[in-house]
């Protein structure tokens, strides 16, 4: 990516007023996002509300905007806050594996009727790994979703869902070996 | 894009089965919005940059401006009043304003009402004449004053100065029998303070001195504890 592409630049760009600039941006980011939201929250309906909160948010933060992190760590970081902010107001709980990564959960079975009987259907297949996205505990599946959907590091998803790097780690382990099982392939 | 050692958190078959399902895109209608909100955000601050310095300037310069137009406008009453007169006050009403409350209250009679009780004995004598030359102010501004001859007196204190005018004109009318001395003591008898230090106030504008000082003196003897205000420049 070039640097006058990059989005930082690109941020500073609609900073200094380019709309143009804004309208890459979020071209690039949008379907990203989205589905990192839907993902999360599993309602269509919310997860536009709540992608439309995040990109307000960062049009309001638009004028103080300053280079101090990468954009996209810090776009999925007002994307988890949001996130967070649905769970309370819903009255949800947040979720406990943002404070408590179960391994447990590793040997927990799959429910027997959601496992694919026809793996060659590579279709089903992706249907059915979202379906084990959906039943990982949210943390989990927030970190996958930051690192496929955004392209975070660890320490990029640590620093966007304010936890430490060790933790991320430990959720994505957990998450791929559920998947993979899931998938019926090896943990 | 993630390091060399995240490499034991990433599976390659998974994320691209994964990438299969990423056929979920926001809506277009939710594009739109965005991109308007994005768009709005930016082009008022574009519009608004001068005018904002302007309105600004124009804040900054408004306290400044209303305080200039204010004296400038106070200033100018000032001035006009002077010119016309109207600020000046005639000597009677001065008089009476310098009073202490108890001459207000002596005072409180209505002129036309005391006029009657006076014109049987002293009333032509005891009433100080006209305004002179000197004050042209005075009856500038009495002059000015619309008539109003068909609202009685006790209804309408507008008329008092109009009442006490009619009094100086009859005063006027009879200035040789002031010179007498006993005329003087009837008239301290009969006028109430405040009147009295007009009358004095005017002889000394006529330039009777003499007999101000007479009529002071006799005043000061019967109310000896009376405030004389320095305005009044009677003669001491």
């Amino acid at each position: 990516m070039r640097t006058d592409d990059a989005d930082e630049t690109l941020m500073l760009r609609y900073r200094d007023g380019d709309t143009g600039a804004f309208e890459r941006l979020y071209a690039r980011h949008k379907g990203s996002l989205y589905r990192y939201l839907l993902r999360q929250c599993g309602q269509p309906a919310v997860a536009e509300e709540l992608f439309q909160d995040v990109w307000l948010k960062l049009i309001a933060a638009r004028a103080g905007y300053t280079v101090q992190a990468k954009f996209t760590t810090w776009l999925y970081r007002l994307a988890h806050n949001r996130l967070v902010d649905h769970y309370r107001a819903s009255a949800r709980r947040v979720p406990a594996s943002c404070a408590d990564d179960c391994p447990e959960w590793l040997e927990a079975p799959a429910p027997a009727e959601e496992q694919p009987e026809n793996r060659e259907d590579r279709r089903r297949q992706a249907e059915r790994l979202l379906e084990l996205l959906a039943e990982l505990p949210e943390a989990q599946r927030e970190a996958v979703l930051l690192k496929e959907e955004a392209g975070l590091s660890l320490e990029e998803i640590a620093q966007a869902t304010g936890t430490g790097r060790e933790t991320v780690k430990s959720r994505l382990r957990y998450a791929l070996a559920r998947l993979r099982r899931g998938l019926g392939g090896a943990p | 894009m993630n390091d060399p050692r995240d490499s034991d958190f990433h599976d390659e078959e998974l994320s691209a089965l994964y990438r299969e399902t990423r056929d979920a895109e926001p809506p277009a209608w939710l594009d739109r919005r965005v991109l308007t909100a994005a768009r709005a955000a930016v082009e008022p601050h574009a519009r608004s940059a001068t005018p904002l310095r302007q309105r600004r300037g124009a804040r900054f310069w408004a306290v400044p401006v209303a305080l200039a137009a204010t004296v400038i406008m106070a200033v100018g009453i000032v001035r006009l009043a002077r010119e016309t007169g109207e600020l000046r006050m005639p000597p009677e009403m001065k008089a009476v304003q310098s009073l202490a409350k108890p001459a207000a209250e002596q005072d409180a009679v209505p002129a036309d009402e005391a006029a009657p009780q006076a014109t049987g004995r002293a009333l032509p004598r005891t009433e100080p004449p006209a305004a002179p030359q000197p004050s042209p102010p005075v009856t500038g501004a009495i002059q000015t004053a619309p008539p109003v001859p068909t609202i009685p007196s006790e209804v309408s204190p507008v008329k008092a100065p109009s009442a006490k005018r009619e009094k100086l004109d009859r005063l006027q009318a009879t200035p040789a029998r002031m010179e007498e001395g006993e005329a003087v003591r009837d008239r301290v008898v009969e006028r109430p303070p405040a009147e009295w230090l007009a009358e004095i106030d005017e002889l000394r504008r006529q330039g009777r001195t003499a007999e101000a000082e007479a009529s002071l003196r006799e005043f000061q003897r019967r109310y000896p504890d009376y405030p004389l205000d320095a305005g009044l420049a009677v003669p001491r």
